[in-house]
């Protein structure tokens, strides 16, 4: 005679506590300011001990999904996309992405990217748009500043597709780019002509406002050939 | 796997006050992330992080755990603490639980494959080594004997997308395919679960030979003939689960 035994599964008590609270803040129903009951409050409703709660709470803290506030008790403060763009910043970091290879992914994908952008945008987008070109046209004379300032101006391109993801992958890059050891491949920066490179940057506004989506990607692929990267030394990699 | 003797710093007293056990594990993962500690390292025992970092067991073991939720180390009685290689796994966590809370729409994700996609093959056929093209006829060389299995050609189907992937010699689109690449299958194999037998043996078949002709364009490092076929690769599974 067969007998199917399955296998047995035991969870420690307190990722049992964890993930119940987990799957309510995940599922909205506890919402970011919302505060959660008390330890013993909790201890009751989960029938748990007071260690087992407080390691719980301990793991959601370290989770970022709460935050313990002055004079007791714990919010939730879960921000969902600034928990992806940590994590996708930390695999960046971990996986030694390089420089190089983000600026190569950028050149190759934004002009696909910016047609979205074209169909997407609002009038809002271009009036944030305008902004960071005209801050560009003030940085001409320092290309490190301008650097800075014309990704910023591109992770603004990206938002404009209202994509969330494209937005959080973009903007990740760009704080991955400018982080402080980076700053050291700064000093090979190569730009041809800045004056040519901001015009092509105030063009593609225009292409956005025109609605038209070639010439607004071949004018980001003029973007990234004017700005270029010598390649940096590989002993990092 | 050798004990890494590490200088870990006696945690001082200095402002903001932080607790002693996010100290703790801030110094461990800042040398994971810089890579001082690889994947596959082990950690000191306990009672040598406790000398080290001058504080005490519950302290070293709440940071030892914190670095277990984040996925940075796995604990086991036998062997210790050993550095995990960082997976996309938090990511695709993440992700999965931003489309549960539309988010993010798997329109959203699929419309960044889309793009990624051609640019990840086209860079395979110009930067494919020739260990990248051994792993990968291994793979297609796996498929052509488990046709008849639809989940197993599927999931080596997949590896056969990560290895190309990987050729490509990008991290970042590298990173970006892998991510996404979960919600392609679900949406593919969702459509599927309505075919019949015969018919999931003929796609599975498919597949592969497209794969193969893929792979060839690749060998070739024919960017554009690599980048057409796998146009029509995706075309074709589309026609065969539009018709279902």
């Amino acid at each position: 005679m067969a007998m199917n035994f399955t296998p047995v599964e035991t969870k420690k008590a307190n990722e049992y506590v964890f993930e119940q609270i987990e799957n309510l803040i995940l599922s909205g129903q506890l919402k970011p300011g919302d505060k959660l009951p008390s330890e013993r409050d909790l201890m009751e409703i989960y029938k748990r001990s007071h260690p087992t709660i407080r390691e719980a709470l301990r793991m959601l803290e370290s989770s970022n999904y709460i935050r313990v506030i002055p004079g007791g008790g714990a919010e939730v403060c879960y921000n969902s996309t600034e928990g992806i763009q940590e994590s996708i910043g930390e695999l960046l970091e971990f996986r030694r992405v390089s420089i190089t290879d983000i600026y190569l992914f950028a050149k190759l994908a934004e002009p696909e990217f910016i047609k979205q952008t074209i169909q997407h945008y609002t009038w809002e987008d271009l009036v944030s748009l305008e902004e960071l070109c005209e801050a560009m046209e003030n940085s001409t004379d320092d290309a490190v500043d301008y650097t800075i300032k014309m990704f910023t101006f591109h992770v603004e391109l990206m938002k404009a597709t209202h994509n969330p993801l494209l937005y959080v992958f973009w903007n990740t890059m760009e704080r991955f780019w400018t982080s402080e050891k980076l700053q050291r491949d700064f000093g090979s920066i190569q730009i041809q002509d800045i004056r040519l490179l901001q015009a092509a940057n105030r063009d593609i506004l225009d292409a956005i406002r025109k609605e038209e989506p070639e010439r607004a990607a071949s004018l980001v692929r003029v973007c990234w050939e004017n700005w270029q990267m010598a390649e940096p030394d590989k002993e990092d990699r | 796997m050798k004990d890494k003797c590490l200088a870990f710093q006696q945690e001082t007293a200095s402002p903001p006050p932080q607790k002693a056990s996010v100290a703790i594990y801030e110094q461990i993962r800042s040398k994971i992330l810089s890579g001082e500690l690889k994947p596959g390292d082990k950690l000191p025992p306990e009672r040598d992080l406790i000398e080290m970092f001058q504080r005490s067991r519950p302290t070293v073991r709440e940071a030892l755990r914190m670095l277990e939720n984040k996925n940075y180390v796995t604990i086991s009685r036998g062997k210790g603490t050993i550095v995990n290689k960082l997976s996309t796994d938090e990511v695709e966590r993440t992700l999965s639980n931003l489309v549960r809370l539309s988010l993010v729409s798997v329109d959203n994700i699929l419309d960044i494959r889309n793009v990624c996609e051609p640019l990840s093959i086209s860079l395979a056929a110009q930067n494919r080594t020739d260990q990248d093209i051994r792993v990968m006829k291994d793979i297609l060389s796996y498929g052509e004997g488990i046709t008849s299995d639809f989940e197993r050609s599927m999931e080596n189907g997949n590896r056969f997308n990560g290895a190309m992937a990987r050729s490509s010699h990008n991290e970042m689109l590298y990173l970006i395919m892998r991510i996404t690449s979960k919600f392609s299958n679900e949406k593919m194999l969702a459509s599927a679960a309505k075919m019949s037998e015969e018919e999931k043996t003929q796609l599975a078949k498919n597949i592969l030979k497209q794969h193969f002709g893929l792979f060839e364009a690749i060998v070739q490092r024919d960017s554009e003939k690599a980048v057409q076929r796998n146009n029509e690769h995706i075309q074709s599974i589309a026609n065969a689960l539009y018709h279902v």
